[in-house]
């Protein structure tokens, strides 16, 4: 057996995902790094960030979009492991194009805009 | 699930936060030295305690408080006590806020590592500085000066190692002590590098490419694998490796992997 194989499927399981961002605003789910064929999610959105929960479970995905108006709607999008979309949330729309960096932790989960925002995850985890 | 956004017109900052990263809390056993030796018995029955309830082996990790990190345009790292606990009665430290000057251009990346609690930042000419905490400030313990920007940076998963690139190629893999163990110069015909994380045993690095590939490198630094993933430029690599936990992941896992791996053959 070959050992480039064993080292690639070292990680086949549920525990490891890499999360790649691309470019264009896709978000690839990959069970190891030579996943031929991973989970991939068009968040639709611009210059992502994303972060894992502190567990590893939850993806948290951040960036923007410009509407008709030309105005920036600023939005965060949660993912399970496996590329499941969980959640949504707006954040409440700026005039100009911000720098969008995230932090997310299991329930904290804050950043910076023009103003200060936090938001506060509560509750379980059951949805 | 429920997620709460809170704006406040309030609150603002003089300055635009390039990056975050956030840990958890952990009090300092020794505020006072002369309760250091009961302190310790008492960390030493907590830590006993702990054993014995959690068979999982797993540390009991406080995920409401901890230390927000800010990398600012203004030159200045910013370390913020954080809390979502809605009682008033919780032990904070005696001190929330700090503001660490050091860097002379924009900080550009903020980066903890959680088990030796230590802070990496990087500044836009690629300074990097390695902060720690003692008593109740916080002081420079390494201070690395390329002269070439930094492209990513990545604390390994059990805190020991961190692997910086930067934008002429150059990669570094160096101790959280700031012993150096193998740097490499990355010529990719696969486009420039844009992002690095670790492998979750931190056997390997794995690069991302502006041309969508992946790297792998060895614990010397021979590149042992490429793969194309996109023709997009990768912006972020994430394992979703658990970083609050000092240890290395469960190895009982790794090795039920390999049986797998046997039985596909």
């Amino acid at each position: 057996m070959n050992r480039c194989f064993l080292d690639a499927t070292k990680f086949v399981n549920d525990d490891y995902v890499l999360a790649c961002s691309l470019e264009n605003g896709q978000v690839l789910f990959l069970t190891n790094y030579q996943d031929q064929s991973p989970i991939s999610v068009n968040t639709e959105l611009q210059n992502i960030k994303m972060d894992w929960s502190s567990p590893g479970e939850i993806l948290a995905v951040g960036g923007h979009k410009r509407s008709n108006d030309l105005t920036c709607i600023n939005q965060i999008q949660f993912y399970s492991r496996y590329g499941e979309f969980l959640h949504r949330v707006q954040i409440p729309p700026t005039v100009r194009i911000l720098l969008f960096e995230s932090y997310i932790s299991l329930n904290l989960l804050r950043f910076r805009l023009d103003t200060t925002i936090i938001c506060s995850m509560l509750g379980s985890w059951q949805w | 699930m429920y997620a709460y956004a809170e704006l406040s017109n309030v609150a603002r900052t003089d300055s635009i936060i390039q990056s975050l990263s956030w840990m958890s809390y952990i009090p300092t056993v020794n505020s006072n030295t002369e309760q250091t030796n009961q302190d310790n018995q008492t960390t030493e029955n907590n830590n006993h305690n702990i054993n014995d309830s959690n068979q999982t082996n797993q540390r009991i990790i406080n995920l409401a408080d901890g230390w927000l990190a800010t990398g600012n345009t203004n030159h200045i790292v910013s370390v913020t006590y954080t809390s979502v606990r809605a009682d008033e009665s919780l032990t904070i430290p005696d001190r929330t806020n700090f503001n660490l000057r050091a860097h002379r251009t924009e900080v550009r990346l903020v980066s903890w590592n959680v088990p030796y609690q230590k802070l990496a930042t990087v500044d836009e000419k690629g300074v990097i500085f390695v902060w720690v905490k003692h008593e109740n400030r916080w002081s420079l313990e390494l201070i690395n000066d390329r002269s070439h920007p930094v492209i990513d940076m990545a604390w390994s998963h059990d805190g020991r190692m961190t692997v910086i690139c930067y934008e002429d190629g150059f990669v570094l893999v160096g101790s959280v002590t700031g012993q150096r163990y193998w740097s490499t110069v990355v010529n990719a015909p696969q486009g420039k590098i844009s992002a690095v994380t670790w492998m979750p045993d931190v056997s390997h690095v794995i690069l991302g490419t502006t041309t969508g590939s992946l790297i792998l490198m060895d614990h010397h630094g021979n590149t042992t694998d490429g793969f194309s993933l996109s023709t997009q430029s990768i912006t972020q690599l994430l394992y979703s490796c658990n970083r609050f936990y000092p240890e290395a992941p469960d190895n009982s896992k790794l090795i039920s992997s390999f049986i797998l791996a046997v039985e596909l053959n």
